[in-house]
């Protein structure tokens, strides 16, 4: 019986006409509500919507590769990109946004929901690990990341792992796993070293490593690391770890990203040489400003970087505040767009089905106040699978006044 | 009709300058560095000590812009620079009212002219740009204090901030901080304390002490390093090195102990405004009889001249008649600290208490009522919108920090996240927006946090308010930085696009009325 409630919550939910709710007072009500409908519910609600085809006509269309195009109209069907243009097809219903269109953003590693389920705390070298195990899509936070305009993360180990094992797509926007297995995650930072559990040394974690890696047995998640098949995320913060980090990278033939890097500015050229991409760390407020230099010397050198949101720590505003605090420094508006959906998508593996509005890609969409890139923009809409999943109540505070409370 | 209370409170208030009126102000100001500016202490017209009646709303004129005056140095401390005109596509002169294609010509550190006919003299050191608007203020911060300091659990009400600028080791950050157009802070020392001390505006291009004596800054529930107690406290063994954690009775202890020093700044404001009284009627006594005695002079000199004569002749000793005006008023005795809040209790100084929790504030709110000249604000109010509208009645302004952390934890369901700034000003109460003073260079992000405010419901123009005209209105220096008005000091930016906009850089900022920053390739 309760299945069947929130089965019917779920449908109602997800029809574009009764969007999610998401105001102050019933916010974690709504927001539990919602991914606990979506958990549930998910067949239900595409059934419901799936002869539904729609166009959206925004003022203007942020494709995701950093070019625009001014009045664009999307079509969707069946939770697909059917078209991108300025005309809308014939007999096709449009439903006009106030505003501008986007993809939904992707974050390259956020843990919201995994509680400690991501973390084997035991052990340190865990490669047929599969964090999507640990993705609870009933999480309240899910819908912070909403609230942002994220609709997809990887789902990643915890970073005291040396290697924590394959990190999960997932989607706080439809509540599903995009892609199982779709990254490993290698910890060669000294968060990734204690005095509890060995290696106990910067040393020792290589040696682990270097042994994982020598003993991968044919087709396993670490093989497939070794052929180039499956990208890496290498989670290195200082000089001297990414230095590290980039050479290991280069000697195994890995494919990915250096996670963390905030002073990649100083190891360009290896990058470039190793064909690494780069992915950084939420800055926080007062932080220096190396982060900012190492984007501009990545986007002067046109290697692609992306963000983390990592909500659950700096909370889901963060990874659009960080590509602000870079545009503040000098970073063209178009790069940090692409930073947080083409190059992001590309980056976690999954470019072919997100990351940009065209043809035949998954209808993750955003409809924003302004520009995604300006912190002033709000969200106003966010569309999962071509379902409308989020809809903020408090567009202009002036309906809430604080003196009922 | 917001902040009624406060605008009245205002105009009532009056100021005059410090003419020796305070047996400290020589000790509080001589404390101040030989760079700092020579401000003159805002003192409150005599009042003979006793609370005013509280402000009555009716009373106050509903005038537009209430002008409080308030100590600028710039005249005498400009250096010698040839006129600056900037020429800009727009000229922000306060958030909401901007003019097109202006020119702003800069004199002897104060603006002389804006408008779109404005005529460049010349020799005049030409700035272009997109946007013109007036500086940053982050009334909230660290920023200048030296670095030991600025994060010192210990220190006192009287102990001011201004002594303790680091002009030399904050350098790099002050720079940074001007690069991103953040022109004054109101930065205070010992943020770990429960009692910070007197805040200073600093000038941060100078750098330089704009107000030395700006707030009374202290703090509720602020967690700090410390020995902590864990299991039973009959083994000795259980202690160790821990952000001390504090309970609800400790932070309500804190309020009381706080609002017990209001109370006794209170008397003591009164017994030294006594003896003030006391002291003036004893020197016009002393005065009198002296001109009463002068009058004879020359019979009672003969008279005395004689006395001394017979006395000496007797071998006795002489008796002078006794005058009761040889008696002389006794001083209170010597307390800074005291002082210092007897000038928060009578609205010299702003009370600046940084406090997050709905309970605290509501405390902080009830037990301030009978100060009703003590010009409170919250600082943090993570829960403040459950005192919406008392905070709003009553004028009190809160500097929030937008931040990007999920809402929840402690506070709970009241913690409404970063749409707090615009609740709170959909509620009528004043928001200012603040780094918070995590780190010195938390300011230089003070543009970013607005617009992170903005995004989440918080009005364009309240959110450009609360970095400029608000921060410098509340803490008395809305002539020095503010608004870009003639005759105002040039405290402005140059900027490459709207102040808000990710995108935009600071082209150029120009402090004091010199160009102090501008961009490089």
């Amino acid at each position: 019986m309760m299945i069947d409630r929130q089965l019917k919550m779920a449908t109602t939910l997800h029809s574009p006409e009764r969007p999610a709710r998401f105001g102050r007072r019933s916010r974690f009500a709504a927001s539990a509500l919602l991914a606990g409908g979506l958990f549930v519910g998910t067949a239900g609600a595409q059934e419901a919507v799936a002869a539904e085809s729609f166009a959206l006509r925004a003022k203007v269309v942020h494709v995701g590769d950093g070019t625009t195009i001014e009045g664009g109209v999307v079509t969707i069907e069946n939770g697909k990109i059917k078209s991108v243009g300025t005309d809308v097809p014939n007999g096709v219903r449009v439903v006009d946004v106030d505003g501008h269109l986007s993809p939904g953003l992707i974050a390259l590693r956020d843990t919201t929901g995994a509680g400690s389920e991501n973390n084997e705390s035991t052990r340190k070298v865990t490669p047929t690990a599969d964090v999507a195990r640990a993705f609870d899509p009933t999480h309240p936070a899910w819908a912070y990341l909403l609230h942002e305009g994220i609709t997809t993360v990887v789902l990643t180990p915890s970073s005291s792992s040396i290697i924590g094992g394959t990190a999960a797509i997932v989607s706080p926007a439809s509540g599903e796993v995009v892609k199982r297995g779709a990254l490993m995650t290698l910890g060669a930072s000294s968060r990734s070293i204690s005095t509890s559990v060995e290696p106990t040394s910067y040393a020792g974690l290589y040696s682990h490593l270097r042994d994982a890696f020598a003993g991968a047995k044919a087709d396993s998640a670490l093989s497939k690391v070794k052929a180039g098949s499956m990208p890496v995320l290498i989670e290195a913060i200082s000089r001297h770890e990414v230095v590290q980090a980039v050479s290991f990278a280069k000697e195994m033939g890995l494919k990915g990203a250096i996670l963390g890097a905030p002073r990649a500015v100083d190891a360009i050229e290896m990058l470039k040489d190793a064909g690494l991409a780069v992915v950084f760390e939420p800055v926080a407020v007062g932080q220096t400003r190396f982060a900012a230099l190492s984007a501009l010397a990545l986007e002067k050198a046109k290697l692609p970087f992306a963000f983390t949101s990592d909500s659950s720590s700096d909370g889901a505003a963060s990874m659009r505040m960080t590509a602000a605090w870079f545009m503040r420094a000098g970073l063209d508006g178009k790069t940090a767009m692409a930073a947080m959906t083409k190059n992001a998508a590309d980056i976690a593996g999954v470019g072919a089905s997100h990351g940009t509005i065209a043809a035949g890609k998954v209808a993750d969409l955003v409809v924003w106040s302004g520009s995604p890139t300006e912190l002033t923009s709000r969200v106003m809409r966010v569309y999962g699978g071509g379902k409308l999943v989020h809809e903020p109540s408090m567009n202009s505070a002036s309906s809430v006044t604080g003196a009922k409370r | 009709m917001r902040s009624t209370i406060t605008r009245s409170n205002r105009t009532r208030r009056g100021f005059g300058p410090l003419v020796a009126t305070s047996i400290l102000g020589a000790s509080l100001l001589g404390g101040a560095p030989a760079w700092a500016a020579t401000a003159l202490i805002p003192c409150p017209q005599e009042e003979g000590g006793e609370d005013p009646e509280p402000a009555d709303p009716e009373e106050a004129a509903p005038e537009e812009e209430v002008e409080v005056t308030e100590e600028v140095t710039a005249e005498a401390e400009a250096p010698p620079a040839p006129p600056i005109a900037i020429r800009a596509a727009r000229v922000i002169l306060r958030p909401g009212k901007s003019i097109e294609n202006a020119i702003v010509l800069i004199e002897k550190g104060r603006v002389v002219a804006v408008g779109p006919d404005v005529v460049v003299p010349e020799g005049a050191t030409i700035v272009q740009g997109e946007v013109v608007c007036a500086g940053f203020m982050d009334p909230w911060s660290i920023a200048g204090v030296e670095s030991g300091t600025a994060r010192s659990s210990s220190s006192s009400a009287s102990a001011s901030a201004a002594d303790v600028i680091d002009p030399y080791g904050q350098e790099d950050v002050l720079d940074e901080l001007v690069a991103a157009g953040v022109l004054m802070t109101r930065s205070q020392a010992a943020s770990a304390a429960n009692i910070s001390g007197i805040d200073a505006v600093v000038r941060t291009a100078g750098p330089d002490v704009v107000v030395s004596e700006a707030a009374l800054s202290a703090a509720v529930g602020v967690t700090r390093g410390g020995f902590n107690q864990f299991g039973p406290q009959q083994f000795p063994g259980n202690v160790r090195f821990a952000p001390r954690g504090l309970d609800p009775i400790d932070r309500v202890g804190q309020i009381d102990r706080l609002m017990g020093n209001l109370a006794s700044g209170k008397k003591y404001g009164n017994d030294l405004a006594k003896f003030k009284k006391a002291h003036a009627e004893w020197e016009k006594e002393i005065a009198d009889k002296e001109k009463e005695l002068a009058k004879d002079f020359k019979k009672a000199k003969k008279a005395r001249d004689k006395k001394v004569a017979d006395a000496e002749k007797k071998g006795e000793e002489v008796k002078d008649k006794k005058y009761k005006e040889d008696r002389r008023p006794r001083a209170p005795k010597l307390d800074p600290d005291k002082h210092a809040f007897s000038r928060v209790v009578n609205g010299e100084l702003p009370l600046v208490i940084s406090a997050n929790r709905a309970l605290e504030i509501r405390e902080i709110l009830s037990l301030t009522k009978p100060y009703p000249r003590v010009r409170l604000v919250i600082a943090g109010g993570t829960s403040a919108l459950a005192c919406a509208s008392e905070l709003s009645a009553r004028g009190v302004p809160v500097i929030v920090t937008p931040s990007p952390a999920n809402p929840g934890g402690a506070v709970g369901d009241l913690d409404p996240g970063l749409s707090l700034c615009a609740e709170l000003d959909a509620a009528g109460v004043e928001v200012l927006i603040g780094s918070g003073g995590s780190t010195a260079l938390a300011s230089r992000d003070l543009a970013l946090l607005a617009a992170l405010a903005v995004g989440h419901g918080f009005d364009r123009e309240a959110a450009l308010r609360a970095i400029t005209s608000g921060p410098a209105s509340v803490f008395d220096v809305g002539r020095s930085i503010g608004t870009v008005q003639r005759g105002r000091a040039a405290e402005l930016l140059v900027l490459s696009g709207d102040p808000l906009a990710s995108s935009t850089r600071v082209l150029a900022a120009i402090s004091n009325g010199a160009v102090v920053f501008e961009a490089g390739e």
